[in-house]
């Protein structure tokens, strides 16, 4: 729990953009967790079945209950006393993406999964994982040098 | 690799870089000038996802699993049969029940539904501006005229399949869920009683509001004018 509760809240943050809907959604997924430990071992296979049961879990609760979040209220953005405002811009850069394009970086930037794990988590393509990482990049990209002093981080140099 | 397969790598997946990938970037400065910006967005990024963890949440965790352990006793592992037999037959007769039941009261248990699958609705801090608030009812076509009171919570859900607008008010403390429902039509206004919530389904000229609370008391009924009272249906 300690290793990877942070991990796994911070996913389904992500995910759902709620911070009660978050822990409820970590809590469900460790008490399910807890029911196969014994073939939970591996601390790897342990986290990959962790962020699938969140996302299992948040589909099954939207199935139910469909809210409609398209409207975030920033000032609900949850923040850190060493958070710079840069960071605080990317964040609320990030709550902003499609849900699509938002999974696939979270689970790129937070479970540290390559592309081709990725497209086995989500069950598609790697050729979709790709597209979608491409254009959650390039929208934080955009949104950034919108929001920052130039030069915006992480801009690539047209050549 | 050449320039083009790097640029593809670095936009999509950097952390992916391999031994080919990084022996390019060290003889093309070019590709070396981006692997270094794209590795700021990546360290840029790791900071933006580490949102703040709730205080004490691993302990909530395990005091949940532990909760959970004493209340399945291991002799019931060895009753499983027997329960979910139990429960089938539940199921079934909850479907043939349901089969005979009025129209309305299945609308009292998707409301009672909808309360109890989003409770971090009921947890909502809020107050909603009104902003949000007209915000998340405009795409229902609804507005208020007036004020309904405290609004926790406001967003829009789907009940029975129909775009409505769902509230959580604040009276006295005690959260009122809201659910207006411009494609639900009912004959007259009914309360109903289910699973310890209590709610009222009232008719009005263009749809249906729906108000569960919990507890013992039905929804408070000056409240209940109140919510009817202030909000402009589509015509």
């Amino acid at each position: 729990v300690r290793a990877l509760s942070g991990d796994v809240y911070r996913y389904a943050f992500f995910l759902c953009r709620d911070e009660a809907l978050a822990e409820d959604l970590t809590q469900e997924t460790f008490l399910r967790a807890w029911r196969f430990l014994p073939g939970l071992r591996d601390d790897g296979k342990a986290k990959s079945w962790l962020f699938t049961t969140v996302r299992r879990e948040h589909a099954r609760q939207f199935e139910r209950y469909r809210p409609v979040m398209d409207e975030i209220d920033l000032e609900r953005v949850p923040d850190g006393d060493a958070d710079t405002p840069e960071v605080l811009a990317l964040r609320q850069a990030m709550l902003r993406l499609p849900d699509k394009y938002r999974e696939a970086l979270t689970l790129q930037v937070i479970g540290g999964y390559t592309g081709q794990e990725i497209a086995q988590l989500l069950d598609i393509p790697r050729a979709t994982v790709n597209t979608r990482l491409f254009r959650a990049r390039n929208r934080l990209r955009r949104d950034l040098e919108q929001q920052l002093p130039q030069p915006a981080i992480g801009q690539a140099r047209q050549t | 690799v050449n320039c083009l397969d790097f640029r593809r790598l670095m936009e999509t997946s950097p952390g992916d870089a391999g031994a080919q990938a990084r022996a390019h970037a060290s003889v093309c400065p070019a590709c070396a000038d981006l692997e270094r910006r794209v590795a700021l967005l990546d360290r840029s990024l790791r900071n933006a996802v580490r949102v703040p963890v709730p205080e004490n949440l691993e302990a909530r965790i395990l005091m949940r699993q532990s909760f959970h352990a004493r209340r399945r006793p291991r002799r019931w592992r060895r009753a499983w049969p027997a329960l979910a037999a139990g429960v089938l037959l539940l199921i079934g007769l909850a479907l043939h029940a349901g089969r005979i039941v009025h129209r309305e009261t299945g609308l009292h248990g998707e409301l009672v539904a909808l309360v109890e699958a989003a409770d971090y609705a009921l947890q909502a801090r809020g107050p909603v501006r009104k902003e949000l608030l007209d915000a998340a009812l405009r795409p229902v076509g609804l507005t208020l005229r007036e004020p309904v009171g405290e609004v926790s919570f406001a967003g829009r859900c789907l009940v029975r399949g129909k775009l409505s607008g769902h509230l959580v008010l604040r009276d006295a403390s005690t959260p009122v869920s809201v659910f207006l429902m411009p494609e639900e039509r009912v004959s007259r206004e009914s309360s109903f009683e289910r699973k310890g919530w209590r709610g009222v389904l009232v008719p009005t000229a263009a749809g249906t509001v729906g108000i569960v609370v919990p507890g013992g008391a039905p929804p408070d009924e000056t409240l209940v004018d109140r919510v009817v009272r202030a909000v402009h249906w589509p015509a």
